[in-house]
């Protein structure tokens, strides 16, 4: 794959984890 | 019948089952619309997931990535998106508005009738025919992957899901997502597992793409996705997907805010990963099945030709469970939004709560069994106004929504033109033909907020002082 690709990799899963982020950054998680 | 067939009834029977249990719960209308508020962070985050995975994710985009490759992997951002926005934007703020419909934060917000009447009718009109084309998408799902006749595998789901969401409600429809969404997550990790297994892990499966067609593997699919495309997509989907009320209303029935922001944000993680998995499958069925008559067939074709039938039998019932968890909320709201925004606030305002839920399961019931009907046999316009309905939701709904939600100016003119001439504007771009190449929604989105400005510093400003300190209950302290 070329970068452009993994940019596209890289730009979706980097937003996952924005909000992977905020639902960790909930203090009372589970 | 095939053990894929038998996996979807015995599926289908504790759906039932989980449903019916839900349902045992909701005496009142508050129970039947918002599950007595009472959805916790891992309930909120099944039924986002389940609700926001649908037929058009698992079935369309893999078909994407089969034909086109990995320059699909631009639809992830587009597909996030939503999810961050509504954590920053708008869930948090309509939990703390603490009422049960989309239109009701319109109708409250700028104390009027007819936005409220505008808001609803455009989503009992729009999410009725999106209704009926997934459950169209359903049963040719099933016909595909399972070979059951069309009506039989349309009228099974709506059967189900029907009776569920008529007896339960909300609570249901949250208490079945919760169960499809653990359903989808274990289908999608055996799916991701034995795809690269047989492909001989993610280099080998890129080199015998690569092998197929170079422009598989690019980022830019060979000219099919220029930078502009992707952000054009990523505006598109992120923007239009962010004020769906089905989706958006799920923060009304969180426990609290935390419940809420922890569903989505874990969903986003955990969708953004999805994507990635719809591509190994989508490239994967390009690489074993390259001459599939549709490229809708490719995630059928992976899940009973390829994998391992246990595997098999778990992706299609993975699948199955995408298309009902996605139906039995669009059928729950168009359900509630009868009840509460035309027979209790237009016709009825002193209903009593019984009253309110008997019409709110009545107005389901009808809904649900009106749609399946239309389903079996489909008019032409029903597949012409899907094909807009969305672009028309999400140009008249997010601009006057995060506006009255962060904007004390704006106003009940500002809103009716925002969501008016948002509408029409999409609709107008559709009947052009979609002019410059550019998607309905994005002109749509833009004037809308042109007219919404427009109109609101054209009239007088409304005080909103009360509504404000419940938006905002920090601000207001300071």
């Amino acid at each position: 794959m070329d970068a452009y690709a993994w940019v596209g990799f890289i730009v979706t899963v980097a937003l996952g984890l924005v909000g992977l982020f905020f639902a960790l950054s909930v203090k009372d998680v589970i | 019948m095939s053990i894929f067939g038998w996996a979807l009834v015995v599926y289908l029977i504790i759906l039932v089952g989980v449903g019916y249990y839900a349902s045992r719960k909701v005496t009142d209308a508050e129970e039947f619309m918002v599950a007595g508020r009472s959805a916790n962070k891992i309930m909120l985050l099944g039924t986002f997931v389940a609700t926001f995975t649908s037929a058009s994710m698992w079935i369309g985009t893999t078909g994407f990535f089969y034909k086109w490759g990995w320059c699909q992997i631009w639809q992830g951002p587009g597909t996030i998106l939503p999810s961050i926005i509504i954590i920053l934007f708008i869930g948090p703020y309509l939990r703390r508005f603490a009422q049960f419909t989309i239109p009701d934060f319109y109708g409250e917000r700028y104390d009027s009738k007819l936005v409220r009447l505008i808001a609803a009718l455009i989503i009992v009109g729009l999410y009725f025919t999106i209704m009926v084309a997934q459950l169209m998408g359903g049963g040719r799902v099933i016909q595909a992957a399972l070979g059951w006749d069309y009506k039989v595998g349309m009228i099974a789901l709506a059967v189900v899901l029907i009776f569920y969401s008529w007896a339960g409600g909300q609570r249901s429809v949250i208490w079945c997502d919760t169960l499809q969404f653990f359903v989808i997550l274990i289908a999608s990790v055996g799916t991701f597992y034995y795809c690269l297994n047989i492909m001989g892990g993610f280099g080998e499966l890129n080199r015998t793409l690569a092998a197929v067609d170079p422009n598989l593997v690019r980022g830019d699919g060979g000219g099919v996705m220029p930078w502009t495309m992707a952000l054009a997509w990523t505006c598109i989907w992120g923007f239009g997907n962010s004020a769906q009320p089905y989706t958006i209303s799920r923060f009304y029935s969180a426990k609290d805010i935390k419940s809420g922001i922890f569903g989505v944000g874990l969903g986003a993680f955990l969708i953004s990963l999805f994507i990635i998995l719809i591509g190994i499958v989508g490239v994967t069925a390009r690489i074993k099945f390259p001459d599939l008559p549709s490229i809708d067939l490719a995630f059928p074709m992976v899940a009973t030709k390829l994998l391992p039938t246990p595997i098999g039998v778990l992706a299609v019932t993975g699948l199955i469970a995408a298309i009902i968890s996605t139906m039995d909320t669009l059928l729950v709201t168009l359900g509630i939004t009868c009840g509460r925004d035309i027979f209790q606030k237009v016709f009825k305002p002193n209903a009593t709560s019984r009253e309110l839920l008997f019409v709110n399961r009545a107005a389901t019931l009808g809904v649900g069994g009106l749609a399946a009907f239309v389903a079996l046999n489909p008019p032409g316009p029903v597949l012409v106004i899907t094909a807009f309905a969305w672009s028309v939701i999400a140009s008249s709904f997010f601009v006057p929504l995060v506006a009255g939600i962060h904007w004390k100016r704006a106003t009940r003119i500002g809103a009716i033109s925002g969501m008016l001439g948002g509408a029409a504007v999409s609709l107008l771009w559709f009947y052009l033909n979609k002019p410059f190449g550019l998607h309905p929604v994005l002109p749509g989105l833009l004037s809308s907020l042109v007219f919404l400005v427009v109109g609101s510093l054209s009239s007088k400003e409304e005080d909103i002082s009360e509504l404000w300190k419940v938006l905002h209950p920090t601000k207001a302290k300071a």
